[in-house]
């Protein structure tokens, strides 16, 4: 019996010592932990990008905002000789400014739980036709960490983001900078008026007679001006009703364009020279007189340009009454440009 | 005789301890292709959490060339009124619809100038909102 005692002990002791080392090693409760530690990380996780994708719709509300205050500001700044190339320049650097004033604190979706950390954007705009393509890229990505006991997990989501926007007054801006103006004005003066013109006289009635300098352009332009400075003002009006006529050719689908042309000078400048054969005294009895011009067109002048977009309005940031508000605003383009035509 | 007994319990006794750490082993090893086992075929089945879901579908809801969230943010401009009512018309008209056909009870509310909907629900949510200008509020949501 003694000896069936110790046996019984002995086995008694060896599933007290199963039992330890069993429990020692995590053999009988490790598995079921493990899977509900990870069901918590998914349901986490579910959450966390849901919240990334809210970061990013934040981030590109956050930029059409940002698009339309730096167009609002741009528009308004006394500016001259504007074109797209230094609207580019000007619209990327202020939209990436008033973006970043959006990335300072991080982004929270439902609970504190949950934030986003933002980072710093570049901002590239660039334009085709009358639609501003605005990219803005950040180094970092958006990024989400939770951390519970025992757990972390992070989700990152790329911070590219885009926007097109049509901006109407865009399509103007080249036309309208001092470059284009420049233009349509020496294609004005080649098309109106004639660079050599010659006036001739025949016969020996016109005998001792010379054509004056300003009826070889008389003859030429079908005008009848007295003298030069008549021609000259003349000729800088036909400028200035050719680029207002250009207030009603643009304007149109709810875009205004005023033009104010100012401090306007030029003249029209006049080389002649002539031949004479008086044959009067001879028996052909004859008389030829030619006088032939070259002439030469300058105008120099300051253009008023505004440009309202009548269609729609935008909400900016506008400071009125000495004070900051939010308003409702149409996105107008203002700039004064200089014009310096030569021609030929 | 007793010493020959205690002897072989001893024995005993150790040829089971020898045979208890093999079995060990052998579980701990046959647990571990278990575990791995039951990670890849495990069908976890997780409730989505409805809030966020909804509530980002409802943001990026597109009305008449404005997205929700731009529509809602831009109530911060005094003069919203005139540019946006059809806007914040529609969005209430929308969820108070789906909400009545759904059977929720929720409300939707920011800056104290929209609130859209009922609840005596206390849970509430608060998302970002960008406003224009820079600065940003939180739309809050109960139910």
């Amino acid at each position: 019996m003694k000896g069936q005692a110790e046996v019984i002990l002995a086995f008694l002791l060896t599933i007290v010592m199963a039992w330890i080392m069993l429990t020692s090693l995590n053999v009988i409760w490790d598995s079921g932990f493990t899977i509900n530690r990870k069901i918590n990380i998914q349901q986490d996780l579910y959450a966390m990008e849901n919240a990334l994708d809210g970061a990013k719709l934040y981030m590109e509300t956050a930029l059409q905002y940002s698009t339309y205050q730096a167009l609002f500001d741009y528009g308004k700044e006394e500016k001259s000789d504007d074109n797209t190339g230094k609207l580019s320049a000007a619209v990327s650097e202020k939209t990436g400014q008033n973006l970043n004033r959006y990335t300072t604190d991080s982004y929270t979706f439902l609970s504190q739980n949950y934030k986003v950390a933002l980072p710093k954007y570049e901002v590239v705009a660039v334009f085709n036709n009358n639609t501003l393509n605005i990219v803005s890229t950040s180094s970092n990505n958006f990024v989400i960490n939770r951390v519970n006991i025992n757990e972390k997990a992070t989700l990152e989501k790329n911070a590219r983001l885009e926007f097109n926007f049509v901006y109407p007054p865009l399509q103007y801006i080249d036309i309208l900078s001092s470059d284009g103006l420049n233009k349509i004005i020496t294609d004005f003066i080649n098309k109106t008026w004639n660079v050599t013109a010659a006036k001739t006289l025949e016969g020996c009635e016109n005998r001792n007679k010379e054509a004056e300098d300003i009826e070889v352009f008389n003859e030429m332009s079908k005008q009848s001006f007295k003298d030069w400075a008549e021609a000259d003002k003349h000729f800088l009006n036909s400028i200035e009703s050719e680029i207002m006529g250009l207030q009603s050719t643009l304007s149109k689908n709810n875009i205004t364009v005023n033009l104010k042309l100012q401090n306007q000078t030029g003249h029209i400048d006049h080389l002649c020279k002539f031949t004479k054969d008086d044959k009067c005294d001879q028996a052909q009895k004859t008389y030829s007189y030619a006088k032939t011009c070259t002439f030469g067109y300058s105008q120099t002048s300051n253009i008023k340009i505004q440009i309202n977009d009548g269609g729609k309005q935008y909400p900016v940031k506008v400071s009125e009454d000495g004070s900051e508000k939010i308003l409702f605003k149409p996105l107008s383009f203002i700039s004064t440009n200089n014009l310096n035509v030569k021609y030929p | 005789m007793s010493k020959n007994k205690g002897s072989a319990a001893l024995y005993a006794l150790g040829f089971l301890i020898v045979i208890i750490v093999i079995v060990i082993i052998v579980i701990k090893s046959l647990t571990a292709i278990n575990i791995s086992s039951v990670k890849v075929n495990l069908d976890i089945s997780i409730k989505s959490d409805d809030t966020g879901t909804w509530v980002l579908s409802f943001l990026r809801t597109n009305n008449n060339g404005n997205s929700h969230i731009q529509s809602l943010g831009s109530v911060y401009a005094e003069n919203y009124m005139e540019n946006i009512e059809t806007d914040i018309g529609s969005i209430k008209n929308t969820l108070e619809k789906s909400w009545r056909i759904e059977r929720f009870s929720r409300s939707v509310s920011i800056l104290g100038k929209i609130k859209i909907g009922d609840t005596t629900q206390d849970e509430r949510s608060l998302i970002d909102i960008p406003l224009p200008g820079g600065t940003k509020t939180a739309l809050e949501i109960k139910g």
